[in-house]
């Protein structure tokens, strides 16, 4: 760590002909390991904001990632109806989210807007989500922190090779009439069920379910359709958004597999302060794979978690509001997957993740030159 | 609800964000918050200071005159320039080696991680974001 710092610094104590053929040194290091992760579009366009150059990147890592996989989500996907109808409509109203986890059942309640451009979350992270933006309210101000539109951040695979929907007349929902949308996986079991606005198709209640029961519901209590002012996203005061990787290109120790187990299909790879996120759809689910070197320090953990067996490895699984996340030590990589499916998937999936494998002193030496040259090029 | 506890989870790699200046804005913000309630990364901090502060007070050494006319000598006589790239990417092999950090002991930041995944997927955005507006506690 420290030796890092002093090396960015330019502070080495050595000066002359020793500078130059540790350079020089560097430079064959760099281009005999052909590793460097070449900067994707997105990349190199992220301080420019140029949305249309982050497109094209998310178009080569979905093709890296789903050459057996269709090109585009199979039609009737329910999600993508109800995105685009949320970030359409103007709607004000209170949403109750309920979950269950080890420590019993919760409730808590939230008040959402759409302005039409953009949805407002207020609630302990106060959250605004865009058709291309995530922004989380920090205490110094508004970060993005995540592209929102589904075509920068990767495809999703087809909805019927895991999953059937069905729909019919739903009950009246906050005082609407919806129609109910279910999602079954190919052997009946009930995984989600959506009550869809029949005028809007504003998802007006979500239920997912893990081995039949309800484990999360979130649902308007209130809304108001139409209601609103037609304000703008608000202005950001950071950009914490994460780089766009190229999954093919993705140097060792890190790994992003093209396909895990319980069907997930990798849509993106992305990296932020050294953690590679790996990205994963199921088509109705996302699992996300974290990827941070260092040592599990297990003794910092929360103690709410449950041992849990990852292959040869002992991880730790929490809830959390919104799924499962899972945490484990694995060669010189510490992984965490969280993900919104069942438990039983978010394991499987973590299971079927290739172990890590101890660094080699020649794979130590190419991964602190590839370190140092995107510290140096900025392509953190 | 409230936060997972920032104590819980130590700063690890990112003091050297820190202390490189590779930080900022909100993620800045949030590693001193951390920083201060929690005294074991202070202590980390500090040790951090310090080593950098006695590397890069040592002395630059100048290397000895005599010795350029030699090098280029010994160059020409055994292949040229191939020898010193050889020397070049040995010695930035042992330099890289010797620089590449040990393995640091890194609790999951379970908070940001649960909020990265949830901005992440392109699903609705109410339902989807709304468990992790709730804001995740870990805790018992």
């Amino acid at each position: 760590m420290t030796a890092r710092s002093v090396t960015l610094d330019g502070a080495l104590p050595i000066d002359g002909l020793a500078c130059r053929v540790v350079m020089a040194g560097l430079l064959v290091l760099v281009l005999t390991s052909a590793a460097v992760p070449p900067a994707t579009a997105a990349s190199a366009s992220l301080t420019a904001g140029a949305p249309a150059s982050i497109t094209k990147a998310a178009a080569t890592v979905a093709g890296a990632a789903g050459a057996n996989q269709p090109a585009q989500s199979a039609p009737g996907n329910p999600l993508d109806a109800a995105r685009q109808a949320t970030e359409h409509t103007q709607f004000r109203g209170t949403l109750s989210v309920q979950w269950v986890d080890g420590r019993g059942q919760h409730r808590t309640q939230l008040d959402v807007r759409g302005t039409g451009t953009a949805v407002y979350l207020d609630g302990p992270k106060a959250m605004v989500a865009t058709p291309d933006e995530r922004l989380v309210l920090q205490s110094t101000g508004w970060s993005l922190v995540a592209v929102g539109d589904p075509s920068t951040i990767g495809l999703a695979p087809p909805m019927n090779g895991k999953y059937s929907v069905s729909s019919q007349p739903g009950p009246v929902v906050a005082g609407r009439p919806t129609t109910l949308v279910d999602i079954r996986t190919v052997l009946g079991t009930i995984d989600e069920r959506m009550y869809l606005d029949d005028s809007t198709g504003l998802v007006l209640r979500r239920e997912q379910f893990d081995g039949g029961a309800a484990v999360r519901v979130v649902a308007f209590t209130s809304i108001d359709i139409g209601a609103g002012s037609q304000e703008q996203a608000p202005m950001v005061r950071h950009d914490d958004r994460p780089h766009q990787l190229e999954p093919l290109a993705l140097a060792a120790p890190y790994r992003a597999p093209r396909q895990l187990a319980a069907g997930y299909v990798l849509v993106s790879v992305l990296r932020r302060q050294g953690v590679v996120q790996a990205v994963y759809s199921d088509a109705v689910h996302t699992l996300s794979v974290f990827e941070q070197g260092g040592a599990l320090d297990a003794g910092g953990l929360p103690g709410a978690g449950e041992m849990v067996a990852i292959g040869a490895e002992r991880g730790v699984r929490y809830s959390w509001p919104g799924g499962q996340l899972v945490t484990w030590q694995s060669g010189p990589l510490m992984y965490t997957a969280v993900g919104d499916g069942p438990v039983a998937d978010v394991l499987a999936v973590a299971k079927s993740f290739p172990a890590a494998k101890p660094l080699s002193a020649l794979q130590r030496v190419r991964l602190t030159s590839r370190r140092l040259l995107e510290d140096l090029t900025g392509r953190g | 609800m409230t936060g997972a506890d920032p104590r819980s989870a130590h700063l690890g790699d990112l003091l050297s964000a820190l202390v490189d200046g590779e930080m900022a804005g909100s993620h800045r913000q949030e590693a001193e918050d951390h920083l201060a309630g929690c005294p074991a990364c202070r202590d980390e901090l500090a040790a951090t200071f310090r080593v950098q502060a006695l590397v890069a007070g040592l002395p630059m050494l100048d290397p000895p005159s005599a010795l350029w006319p030699g090098a280029r000598a010994s160059g020409r006589r055994r292949g040229g320039p191939f020898v010193w790239v050889g020397a070049a990417a040995a010695a930035a092999a042992l330099t890289l080696l010797a620089a590449s950090p040990p393995q640091h002991h890194v609790t999951p930041q379970m908070a940001h991680l649960v909020q990265d995944h949830a901005t992440s997927s392109g699903n609705d955005p109410v339902t989807q974001l709304a468990p992790a507006v709730v804001q995740a506690s870990f805790r018992k």
